[in-house]
């Protein structure tokens, strides 16, 4: 099963006590794998951005083995920018 | 194995033709010799006086001369990728656009792995027993040179973060009692790999007994002032220079001196004025048994 799949089939527990020992440990881990999917991405595909990592010709070998990486990384910058935009107002209203 | 000589200095120092007469000396004592120049300002054939349309041309029974076109290098390595993204999920086909290549011919770093490139396929050779190799800019060279270490400290990271991240989801699988537990991993499988690879250059580079820095000094202050830099930027990088050639210089001169001063673990020739440019087999084989040997005081 995929990764992002498994976790959000947890999430449809209502609250916490509702979620079996076991489910929440699991969810814990889901959570835990995603940061580090997102952290090994930035040391892949940083130099795309600017941020020190791996030369970008490098990071092309391997990226068409590197498919959830990219997907959790789209995933992440979607979430982080609804984030921001609620947080500041001033944001939407310059259209970033 | 190969035994590589690698030219550095300062652009116009005279790289090309002393790296021409180091290849002869080679040639002489009997080596199989390869002399591969990046120089895009001074040509082999122009310094060998040979005329030929050939990119490998054999000047003597056991030297061969060849240039290699840094361009070209990069267009394989982008040719390379294009041909790698084959392998790629659908949707990321958007990656292949035509435009996204002539923009990796840009791509920080490319020029420096090409060059690279150069000297791992010099150093993997079996036809030559040395193999003399006259760089471009000292810059792009000192930068190739510290990429092996730069990219290995990222390819370190990177396997430890995988690691950890195969050890989770190796978790996750056996709690959710899953069959499908990440035995491989493709991407793990590929940056040892490349660890592999880049490890074997890295200590390639650093023996002394395959692997010979060249410097190129002429009897000028801004010469010097490269060359100090060069020094200082192989040392970063765990590398040494080996052997400094003083071109256009006078043996008793005191300039000798002065650089036997500034690089101490470097054994130094000097090639003196001839008060012309050396040139075709005849003169570069006479001129490179004139070649003196600095004596330590």
């Amino acid at each position: 099963m995929p990764l992002r799949t498994m976790f959000q089939s947890k999430s449809t527990h209502k609250n916490q006590e509702e979620i079996p020992f076991k489910h929440r440990r699991s969810n814990r881990i889901a959570k835990e794998i995603e940061e580090l999917e997102y952290s090994f991405s930035l040391m892949l595909y940083g130099s795309f951005f600017g941020i020190p990592a791996l030369p970008s010709f490098m990071a092309m070998e391997l990226l068409p083995d590197t498919e959830e990486e990219l997907n959790g990384m789209l995933e992440k910058s979607v979430l982080l920018e609804k984030k921001s935009k609620n947080k500041n107002p001033l944001m939407v209203e310059i259209g970033v | 194995m190969a035994r590589i000589h690698i030219f550095l200095g300062k652009e116009g120092s005279g790289k090309t033709t002393c790296a021409a007469m180091d290849s002869m000396r080679f040639a002489m004592y009997d080596q199989m010799t390869l002399l591969n120049s990046m120089d895009r300002f001074r040509s082999l054939e122009e310094i060998f006086q040979v005329v030929s349309g050939k990119k490998d041309v054999k000047v003597l029974s056991n030297l061969v001369i060849t240039e290699t076109d840094l361009n070209q290098k990069n267009r394989e390595q982008i040719a390379r990728v294009n041909k790698n993204m084959r392998r790629a999920p659908h949707y990321l086909s958007s990656i292949e656009s035509p435009s996204i290549y002539d923009l990796l011919q840009f791509a920080p770093g490319l020029e420096e792995h090409s060059t690279l490139l150069v000297i791992q396929e010099a150093l993997s050779s079996q036809n030559y027993e040395e193999i003399v190799i006259d760089t471009l800019s000292p810059q792009l060279t000192m930068k190739a040179l510290a990429l092996p270490k730069v990219i290995l400290h990222w390819l370190n990271m990177m396997i430890s973060a995988r690691t950890e991240l195969i050890a989770k989801r190796n978790q996750l699988a056996e709690l959710e009692d899953s069959v499908s537990s990440v035995v491989t991993d493709k991407v793990y499988e590929r940056l040892l790999k490349m660890r592999d690879q880049y490890s074997a250059l890295y200590s390639m580079l650093n023996d002394e007994e395959l692997t010979e820095f060249i410097l190129v000094i002429n009897k000028d202050t801004m010469s010097l002032t490269e060359a100090t830099s060069i020094k200082e930027g192989l040392e970063s990088v765990g590398l040494s220079i080996g052997r400094i050639i003083l071109n256009k210089c006078n043996p008793e001169s005191a300039w000798a001196d002065q650089v036997a001063k500034l690089f101490p673990e470097a054994s130094i020739e000097i090639i003196s004025t001839y008060g012309r440019p050396i040139e075709g087999i005849e003169q570069l084989s006479k001129y490179s048994q004139q070649i003196y040997n600095y004596i330590r005081a």
